[in-house]
């Protein structure tokens, strides 16, 4: 048998077929699954729960095909800047928004670090359907 | 101890139940063959001889077809045994050179098989327990009848030229091109002839991979045993170069082991204890954490874990 046809096989298991088109420049809305521990006062012991944190900002680049694809997102959060990355066909992302979409001129938008919001908004033009 | 051939596929990633990345490496092992079982009192070691992929009986020396005596017979024997598979062997027998090869491939027949039922003339009332008497020596059986084969197999190829058959399908073929061996004390739950699938590999968490290093072919000193190099401007000539390789008078020689440039890799490497992550008995496959020597393709033997803490 064809070995990339065995991967492929492998991999089938955790590829999503859900995932909308995501291209470098749009802003997206992940939700991560968070698993945390909390203390049951009336059981007075500790749970784990899982809970879904949305993380919204510009994917900056994108990296790898098929299972090995991960996305950077970017957001300011605060005055700070922060840059998470994340596989998109982890079990651990519970679905991906996109909230806003952009024509893309650059595949990897490492200049917009620099930039200010008013620049930024120049440079990234919203397409609207 | 439980070892199987098998190919490396490639590399790829899967996740864990808490989502976490795990590197892996896919390595298909379709049944083994189990060539021989050598035992103490005939070979003067336990062991289990595994044999892996098709290969043309013509392309085997004789003393190496000898391999196959007792597994042969018994497999001939085991399978025969099944009257359904029988008639259908039968059936094939009658039929018309280009029409029998098709049947064979469409319904999947072994052409040692085949050949066994038209050479030994076994029919629905043949006993086969009389044919091949489990304490003659198989050798005696099958030494002419693999002689039979290793004709055929020439006139099968001619056959298939003139009746435009890709030959690659008439070949006769022997289930080991890899032959390994294994150690085991236990060897009573082993047969020749018998098949080892990867769900011998269930229940088992660590697993060691032998295999064949990708060759570099002569390799300087920073590809073979990294070496710093020099900084590779300012007028200096000292670049990939290995520098001094000891002192002067006192030694006055080099010492054993200077690492230097040479031979590199297709040498046999072993990584030990690696995770087996999952088996997947339906599609033969084994998933191994992290990587394997050799590219892929390559045939290696996975083995259970000898140290693992």
């Amino acid at each position: 048998m064809n070995k990339m046809e065995l991967i492929r096989g492998v991999e089938s298991r955790f590829i999503k077929e859900d995932i909308p088109e995501i291209k470098p420049g749009y802003t997206v809305r992940v939700h991560v699954k968070v698993k945390e521990l909390r203390f049951n006062a009336k059981k007075r012991q500790w749970e784990e729960r899982v809970r879904i944190q949305p993380f919204e900002g510009i994917v900056i680049r994108m990296k790898g095909s098929g299972i090995n694809r991960t996305i950077t997102v970017r957001r300011v959060s605060h005055g700070i800047g922060i840059e998470r990355i994340f596989p998109v066909h982890s079990p651990n992302i519970e679905k991906i928004e996109v909230i806003k979409k952009v024509k893309p001129k650059r595949a990897v938008l490492s200049f917009i670090r620099n930039l200010s919001e008013r620049a930024l908004r120049r440079k990234l033009k919203e397409i609207r359907d | 101890m439980i070892a199987l051939l098998g190919e490396k596929a490639g590399m790829t990633r899967v996740f864990d139940e808490e989502g976490r990345v795990i590197p892996v490496t896919v390595i298909y092992s379709r049944p083994n063959y189990i060539v021989d079982v050598r035992t103490q009192e005939r070979d003067g070691y336990n062991a289990v001889v595994l044999g892996y992929g098709d290969v043309r009986i013509n392309k085997l020396t004789l003393p190496v077809v000898g391999k196959f005596y007792r597994s042969e017979l018994n497999r001939i024997k085991k399978s025969l045994s099944d009257k359904e598979t029988l008639a259908l062997y039968r059936e094939a027998l009658g039929k018309e050179f280009s029409d029998r090869e098709r049947f064979i491939r469409e319904k999947g027949l072994d052409k040692v098989l085949y050949f066994a039922v038209e050479y030994f003339k076994i029919d629905e009332n043949t006993d086969l327990d009389e044919l091949f008497p489990s304490d003659a020596d198989p050798a005696e059986i099958m030494k002419p009848f693999f002689r039979f084969l290793i004709e055929k197999e020439n006139e099968e190829s001619l056959r298939a030229k003139e009746s435009g058959i890709s030959k690659e399908y008439v070949h006769i073929t022997l289930p080991a091109r890899h032959i390994r061996e294994f150690r085991t004390d236990d060897i009573s739950s082993y047969q020749p002839g018998d098949y080892l699938t990867v769900q011998a590999f269930e229940g088992i968490e660590k697993v060691d991979v032998v295999g064949r290093s990708k060759g570099r072919g002569f390799a300087g000193v920073i590809r073979r045993w990294n070496f710093a190099g020099g900084p590779g401007a300012h007028g200096t000539k000292f670049i990939r170069r290995p520098g001094s390789i000891g002192a002067s008078t006192y030694p006055g020689r080099v010492i054993k082991g200077k690492k230097m440039a040479g031979h590199y890799g297709n040498e046999r490497v072993t990584v030990i204890n690696l995770r087996l992550v999952s088996i997947d008995p339906e599609k033969n496959l084994l998933l191994v954490k992290g990587g394997i020597p050799g590219p892929n393709g390559s045939v290696v033997l996975v083995r259970k874990a000898k140290r693992s803490a």
